[in-house]
């Protein structure tokens, strides 16, 4: 801090209001003013000029009216409040700014500033220019818990501390996101805004499933290490319990209305079951002995799933003689295909819809007949994007570069590719044009693609970035 | 792992989306190679998720894991077949039973519990090591002599070479031998012919891990104590033990990856757990 406790002074415990600048507020308790003990400065008649500038606020730009006296740097403390997000108010001449847990408070023309309630005092008095306060910016901003940097010529304030150590982000509403940050021995999750980097903590658990977020955005699922499924309000933050079935749970999938989830049940994922969230029962959707489903998918009516099947290759061995390993394994059933179950159907059953060998990650389906996902043929090939519809008709819908990712937003499907050693890039891509548009060319390292509407989210080494005014903006760190 | 990194090279396009959401998580990475996996059943599940994960970061890193039983595992590593050997016990190591296999390295993956299980149509609910020991060795052949109705009791034991049946009979047998033949006695060969023995054959008895218990079967408590986490963790409950990846020498590439993928806090806390397993932390 540059500023110096200064002389003794009394501290009212004033109730001050939350209007804009300028204007006289309703009481709020919590903060204090300092009494003025001495005359204000006499007003030093020097041509101060205006100057309009612009600062990177909390990682976004922003126009701020600067003023240079004695070699300081003023602001405006109604510029730099709003671009803050901070509260102003005012009361009996004294300007409170509240941000967070910090107060700084401050009258025109006096030296003598109350910091979270502590008088402190600045090196020149509050300029008032035009019927606007002009306070030195670094006392300023480090009153209110930020810090300051120049960043490409510009001045970089920020109040947000950004989480750190986040893995990768899946949206919820609003330009919100659920990201988690692991450690030794718990996970804990926090909602995100990724507009300011705010977050919020929602969850602190052992052994929980990641949280699945419902379509809307408004709640998400989890299992605890039991088995047993909760559902978290993103709003309020209310955890409830829905049912009680500790049987192994592999994936949670939301039904399109929000009223049931669906999941893989057993170690070996070989049942789908479905929970009624409001009734909390569990029914069995498709019970047919094969082992080893994953990556399930559920039309929105409720009555098509698609999965994978993984196919083990055959391992024999005869321990009679251990010491003549006559252990070998067969690799030649070995696959990983997408099925299709009809739960409609007269007569339900799965059916495979791939029978290639390649393997198939990211898998997605909007609607239960048509399947998407990457297919990585062997090591050495380049992965595409390939599609399977419900006749077994497959094609590659996408095919630039080696394809890293593939998510599904809004109907449309988005792709990182790697283009180079250097470079991947980010496509959309329409399913029924196969039309596609490159959006963006992102350092090689990105990953964990999150997509909502305008907003898209990558996990850079440093933390995870979203996409603001033509720039990539940090969310965490 | 992950691709070279430049934090410059951020440029930004034109960029027109639809609203909706969804996320992926995984982080690009040019490591390839294949991983052939062979061994436990028991661990298989746990091994399959583990592949299903890492091939989202990895993709370019095929996987193909197998079971057959915990013996066949370090066999296979040292046959050349795998490279990675999944068994139940510390291979490289002597245990009963079992010579230590010679230029292996056992890398721990996950805590194993190990549970007694029966037919729903069993009376009982629990049972001590002393009755434990008098079923499996063919002593005790009713359930009413450990507090049953009035029938004959199946014994299934897995094959020799299982490492659920070398810790079985380690922790909950104390050492004690099985029985190996008879009317009422039959042996299978995995842990999910293990599971479909005692789902369909009234008045079985057998033994299987945790994972593999369904609500067609029923868990024991042995000793007054039942097979949970919490069990285990506060001493007890005794019938469990270490799993371990048995490599050639230290892991290498793209298998040393996928090793510490699973030993990784996110593996062990989330996907492991969930799997029923327990995170080796919790037991060091």
């Amino acid at each position: 801090m540059v500023m110096k406790k200064a002389f003794a002074a009394t501290i009212l415990a004033a109730a001050l209001g939350t209007a804009a600048a300028g204007t006289a507020g309703a009481a709020q308790a919590g903060a204090a003013v300092v009494k003025p003990t001495v005359k204000p400065a006499a007003a030093k008649a020097e041509a101060l000029q205006v100057k309009q500038s612009v600062f990177v606020v909390n990682y976004a730009e922003a126009p701020v009216r600067t003023v240079l006296s004695n070699g300081e740097t003023l602001v405006s403390v109604r510029d730099l409040s709003a671009a803050l997000g901070a509260k102003l108010s005012v009361l009996n001449g004294y300007t409170t700014v509240t941000l967070d847990a910090h107060s700084f408070a401050f009258k025109a023309g006096a030296k003598q500033v109350s910091v979270d309630g502590t008088v402190a005092s600045l090196n020149q008095a509050v300029k008032s220019i035009n019927g606007t306060a002009y306070v030195a910016v670094k006392p300023l901003v480090q009153a209110l818990g930020g810090t300051m940097a120049l960043k490409d010529g510009k001045l970089a304030v920020n109040t947000i501390k950004l989480l750190s150590g986040a893995a990768y982000a899946r949206f919820a509403n609003a330009g919100q996101a659920v990201v988690s940050v692991e450690s030794d021995v718990k996970r804990t999750d926090y909602l995100v805004d990724v507009a300011t980097g705010r977050s919020l903590e929602l969850l602190a658990s052992e052994g929980s499933s990641d949280l699945i977020v419902a379509p809307g955005g408004a709640k998400a699922a989890y299992t605890d290490a039991d088995g047993a499924v909760y559902v978290i309000d993103l709003a309020s933050r209310q955890t409830k319990q829905v049912s009680a079935d500790t049987t192994i749970k592999t994936e949670l999938v939301w039904s399109a209305d929000g009223s049931a989830i669906y999941f893989l049940q057993g170690d070996k994922g070989s049942v789908i079951a479905k929970l009624d969230i409001a009734a909390g029962t569990i029914s069995k959707i498709a019970e047919d002995k094969v082992d080893y489903k994953s990556a399930l998918s559920v039309s929105p009516d409720g009555k098509k799933f698609t999965y994978l099947v993984t196919t083990p290759p055959k391992a024999t061995a005869d321990s009679a003689d251990l010491d003549k390993d006559t252990v070998d394994i067969d690799a030649s059933g070995e696959q990983v295909q997408v099925n299709l179950y009809d739960a409609s159907a007269e007569k339900p059953a799965a059916v495979a819809l791939t029978s290639a060998k390649d393997d198939k990650l990211f898998v997605v389906s909007p609607d239960g007949g048509t399947v998407y996902y990457v297919s990585v043929a062997d090591e050495n090939a380049s992965a595409a994007v390939v599609s399977v519809d419900k006749d077994k008709k497959t094609a590659t819908l996408f095919a630039e570069g080696d394809v890293e990712e593939l998510v599904l937003s809004g109907g449309k499907l988005y792709v990182l590719t790697a283009v180079n050693d250097d470079a991947s890039a980010i496509y959309e891509v329409d399913p029924a044009t196969a039309s596609k548009k490159l959006l963006y060319t992102v350092p090689a390292s990105a990953s964990g693609l999150a997509v909502n509407g305008s907003q898209i989210v990558i996990a850079l080494e440093d933390g995870l970035y979203v996409n603001a005014s033509g720039a990539w903006k940090p969310v965490t760190r | 792992m992950k691709k070279w990194f430049k934090p410059a090279a951020l440029i930004a396009l034109a960029v027109s989306l639809t609203a909706g959401g969804a996320s992926a998580a995984s982080a690009a990475s040019s490591l390839k190679g294949k991983i052939v996996i062979n061994g436990s059943s028991a661990l298989l599940p746990l091994t399959l998720q583990a592949k299903s994960e890492f091939q989202k970061l990895n993709p370019k890193v095929k996987i193909s894991a197998s079971a057959v039983s915990s013996i066949a595992g370090p066999q296979s590593v040292r046959k050349g077949i795998a490279d990675i050997g999944a068994v139940d016990w510390d291979a490289s190591v002597d245990v009963p039973g079992f010579k230590k296999f010679d230029g292996q390295v056992a890398n721990p993956v996950a805590v194993t519990v190990f549970t007694a299980v029966v037919n729903k149509n069993v009376g009982v609910t629990n049972l001590t090591t002393k009755q434990l020991q008098d079923i499996f060795s063919g002593k005790v052949t009713n359930w009413k002599d450990v507090g049953g109705s009035d029938a004959n009791i199946v014994v299934v034991n897995r094959k020799f070479g299982s490492g659920t049946r070398v810790n079985f009979q380690m922790k909950a047998l104390e050492g004690k031998d099985f029985m190996t033949k008879g009317d009422n006695y039959k042996e299978t060969g995995s842990s999910g012919d293990m599971k479909t023995a005692i789902e369909t054959t009234p008045n079985a008895i057998g033994y299987i891990d945790l994972p593999y218990v369904t609500d067609k079967m029923k868990a024991l408590s042995i000793n007054g104590a039942a097979p949970t986490e919490k069990n285990v963790l506060n001493g007890t409950y005794k019938v469990w033990g270490i799993g371990y990846f048995m490599t050639k020498g230290k892991p290498t590439g793209a298998t040393k990856a996928f090793i510490e993928y699973i030993q990784s806090a996110k593996f062990q806390n989330g996907s492991l757990k969930k799997l029923k397993f327990i995170p080796l932390s919790a037991v060091k």
